[in-house]
């Protein structure tokens, strides 16, 4: 017992705590970048310019301009919006639907679980960007299209999660108790067990906003993502590929706006994750 | 003197303000005597046994004191020098035997296994070694339980398993940590026995770990009474439960179900 | 005699399907008068928490006569570690029983909740508080509060005092037998340990591989077990006598 209040006294300061403190810096900062690009870019991004074609990063275009004379900075300020925007819709579509069917599955169980947990192997079976490749393919490229492919897509990995997490917790004694007290099923699911679910649902949500990143940006890299008047980071890394070593800035500025936006958001679930694990 | 304990300390430095586990432990242990640590969860006790048996140094834990056990302070020891002791010298039984286990070993591999660390045997000496461990520690047939998984048992047969192993090289002082704790009472009266079979058979020292003080009283000749990190009160069993001194030890058996009746309502009792 | 609070005729229940079917109880009977406290005494593996349980509605496969005459009869688990909800405030675990029998009004609520902890020996500074910040003992008072709040009169008690200390077992205890006398209550007292069963029970009834073998006030099978098993049982459980 002193053991244990003197556990709780005094908090250990744990590693996660500067996860979270760069994770949210660096989040905030992308973030910034991207808000910035909704209202101000230093030319228009579509905008092509003949003397500026194949420009090195200088001060008047700081990561350089394309093969066709447009700005990589201003494109991969808006960019960077639409991926992002993009990303969160997927994200969302799967999660809610992921969260939904992973906890009726995992508090009821039964053959309907079985049969939706073997739909979801299936789904999961196929390799993803094929599998959305094929939808795409049907429904024809788009913003609205992309997100209905990849959230779908999202949902099986989220519902295994939630579906997991749930069958750990149903037969705790404290749902138990929740039943014999005559709480509801929904009400048990949604205000006695999700709560506790929060933290591995976070580290889930964070890896799988990183994975939609990288499918749309995959997606539009592959040609079936946003129609190609709009700029997406995906789309100047495919453009990028053929001047690799001719104008490397085309590439490395796009893929680092990638990259810092996943690692500042890993970052920040790793963190809360550990301080929460700690906690409880 | 066997084992001789002065001033165990183990203090926690790992999250903030220092930590006293176990405050100034002292000990003596002669040769085939039956101690018993009793105290309530956050006493030390646990504690003063894992610190004997070299289990808990780690860079956050500072362990002080001396803990002289024939001759040689154990706690002086580099982890290479105690390794030559645990196992062969001194061993130490937990309260898990589930846990204890590796469920993918046969249960005659795994009483064999600290022969094989410590002694130079043909393979039919250590089997015969191994079943010899596994009759002392109360198995019946230990020919057949030989080639059995863990899961194949017993609560009450692993925990047994746990005695065999930890009996296997003759070790002069045996560290059980609360070892009955999770088994019924039927089976939790037979590792007892057993316990004192082997006391008495082999002459080995046990230091017996328990918050049960019925249980400590079925085995032990003498007590220690620990709370919070520091010795209550110590002695012969006897004179420690029928005439204890210390208002703590009288808290601890008077608060031991015994033959009365609780009634409610606050007055009797 | 008043009529039982709880009626149980050649009760069986079965665990697991198929060919992995196993009887856990078999032709079990007994009955719990109002205001009594029955024990029932046996190791793991001899249905005792199955029967618990049934009594309880919590299990599917049974048949025989099992008649409950109390509405929502409650258990206090045996660790209240895991029967407490971790990601809530005392508050709101203790509040939660009566949004669950339709009381609405939040002040009301709280007011009841209030009312309620000094009879567990609660304060109201730990309504705020998270079940990771209370000690054990404070855990199960707790537990038994969430348990009685709605006022049922049946309590199934599965090794209340098993995971505690020694110190905490004779306050939990004393606790049981106050509110028992206090709130009229009905338990069904589950456990391993004799020497726990003998204060608070008033009749006892062993139990071993699913059946009943010696039921009978606490202090005639105390002194004159007749089964073997209840012998055994009582030889192995240590006093300090």
């Amino acid at each position: 017992m002193v053991f244990a209040r003197q556990q709780n006294s005094s908090m250990p300061k744990k590693p996660g705590s500067w996860y979270l403190t760069i994770g949210t810096v660096l989040t905030a900062l992308m973030l910034l970048y991207i808000a910035v690009g909704f209202f101000w870019t230093p030319y228009v991004p579509s905008a092509m310019s003949a003397a500026d074609r194949e420009a090195k990063p200088s001060l008047r275009h700081l990561f350089g301009c394309d093969s066709m004379g447009r700005d990589v900075f201003s494109r991969t300020l808006e960019g960077a919006g639409s991926t992002l925007s993009i990303a969160l819709a997927v994200l969302a579509a799967g999660a809610v639907c992921g969260l939904a069917v992973g906890a009726l599955c995992g508090y009821y169980g039964g053959p309907v679980d079985a049969l939706v947990m073997r739909l979801c192997d299936a789904i999961a079976a196929f390799p993803s960007v094929l599998l959305a490749l094929v939808v795409l393919a049907v429904t024809g490229p788009g913003k609205y299209n992309v997100i209905g492919a990849l959230g779908v897509l999202f949902v099986p990995s989220f519902a295994r999660l939630v579906r997991g997490e749930f069958l750990k917790y149903r037969d705790r004694d404290f749902v138990r108790s929740a039943r014999l007290m005559g709480v509801s099923g929904l009400r048990i699911i949604f205000v006695h067990i999700l709560p506790n679910t929060w933290p591995v649902l976070l580290s889930g949500l964070t890896i799988g906003f990183n994975n939609a990143v990288l499918a749309e940006a995959s997606m539009s890299y592959l040609g079936v993502g946003v129609t190609p008047t709009e700029p997406s980071l995906g789309y100047m890394l495919k453009d990028a590929q053929g001047y690799l070593f001719t104008l490397p800035w085309c590439a490395i500025f796009p893929a680092a706006v990638v990259i810092l936006l996943i690692l500042g958001v890993g970052l920040v679930g790793e963190g809360v994750r550990e301080r929460i694990g700690v906690a409880s | 003197m066997m084992l001789s304990v002065r001033d165990l300390s183990v203090v926690f430095t790992d999250r903030g303000a220092p930590f006293t586990a176990v405050d100034r432990f002292c000990l003596d242990m002669d040769r085939g005597e039956v101690v018993g640590i009793v105290g309530e969860s956050g006493s030390g006790k646990s504690m003063t046994a894992h610190a004997l048996m070299g289990l808990i140094r780690r860079s956050q834990v500072t362990v002080s004191g001396s803990a002289v056990f024939e001759g040689t302070d154990l706690l002086s020891l580099s982890r290479e020098e105690l390794r030559q002791y645990q196992g062969r010298d001194l061993s130490i039984i937990f309260q898990e035997p589930m846990t204890s286990l590796n469920p993918t070993m046969r249960i005659g591999k795994q009483v064999e296994e600290s022969l094989r660390i410590h002694e130079k045997l043909s393979r039919t000496e250590r089997k015969a070694r191994a079943l010899d461990a596994m009759a002392l520690a109360g198995l019946p047939d230990p020919e057949s339980v030989y080639p059995q998984y863990p899961h194949q048992l017993s609560g009450g047969m692993r925990q047994r398993v746990m005695i065999a192993s930890a009996l296997v090289l003759r070790p002069r002082l045996l560290i059980a940590d609360e070892p009955t704790t999770a088994l019924d009472v039927t089976i939790q009266a037979q590792i007892l026995e057993t316990l004192k079979d082997v006391n008495r058979k082999e002459g080995t020292a046990i230091l017996f770990i328990s918050h049960d003080l019925g249980v400590v009283k079925a085995l032990c000749g003498r007590v220690v009474v620990m709370k919070q990190g520091n010795i209550v009160e110590s002695g012969a069993v006897d004179d420690v439960f029928y005439h204890p001194k210390e208002d703590y030890t009288k808290l601890l058996i008077a608060s031991r179900p015994a033959r009365k009746k609780l009634r409610g309502g606050g007055t009797d009792g | 005699m008043a009529e039982p609070i709880v009626h149980i005729r050649d009760l069986s229940s079965w665990y697991g399907r198929g060919r992995d079917r196993k009887q856990v109880l078999r032709h079990v009977s007994l009955d719990l008068s109002p205001g009594e406290v029955l024990g029932i005494v046996g190791e793991s593996g001899s249905g005792k928490s199955t029967l618990a349980k049934c009594v309880l509605g919590m299990v599917a496969d049974v048949t025989g006569t099992l008649c409950v005459n109390s509405e929502r009869p409650q258990m206090v688990f045996q660790d209240p570690y895991g029967s407490l909800n971790p990601a809530k405030t005392v508050g709101w675990i203790l509040e939660e029983p009566l949004r669950a029998a339709g009381m609405r009004n939040r002040a009301e609520r709280r007011e009841k909740v209030v009312r309620f902890l000094p009879l567990v020996g609660l304060e109201e500074e730990h309504l705020s508080r998270k079940p990771a910040q209370l000690s054990g003992g404070q855990r199960q008072r707790v537990a038994i509060a969430a348990a009685l709040i709605q006022g049922s009169k049946l309590i199934v008690l599965d090794e209340p005092v098993s995971a505690l200390d020694v110190t905490l077992q004779a306050q939990i205890l004393r606790l049981l037998a106050d509110l028992k006398k206090e709130l009229g209550l009905s338990y069904l007292f589950i456990s391993h340990d004799l020497a726990v069963v003998y204060q608070l029970c008033d009749r006892v009834a062993v139990m071993t591989g699913g059946e009943i073998v010696e039921e009978g006030d606490v202090d005639e099978i105390y002194d004159h077990p007749r089964h073997p098993y209840t012998k055994k049982l009582l030889e192995a459980s240590l006093s300090l006598d």
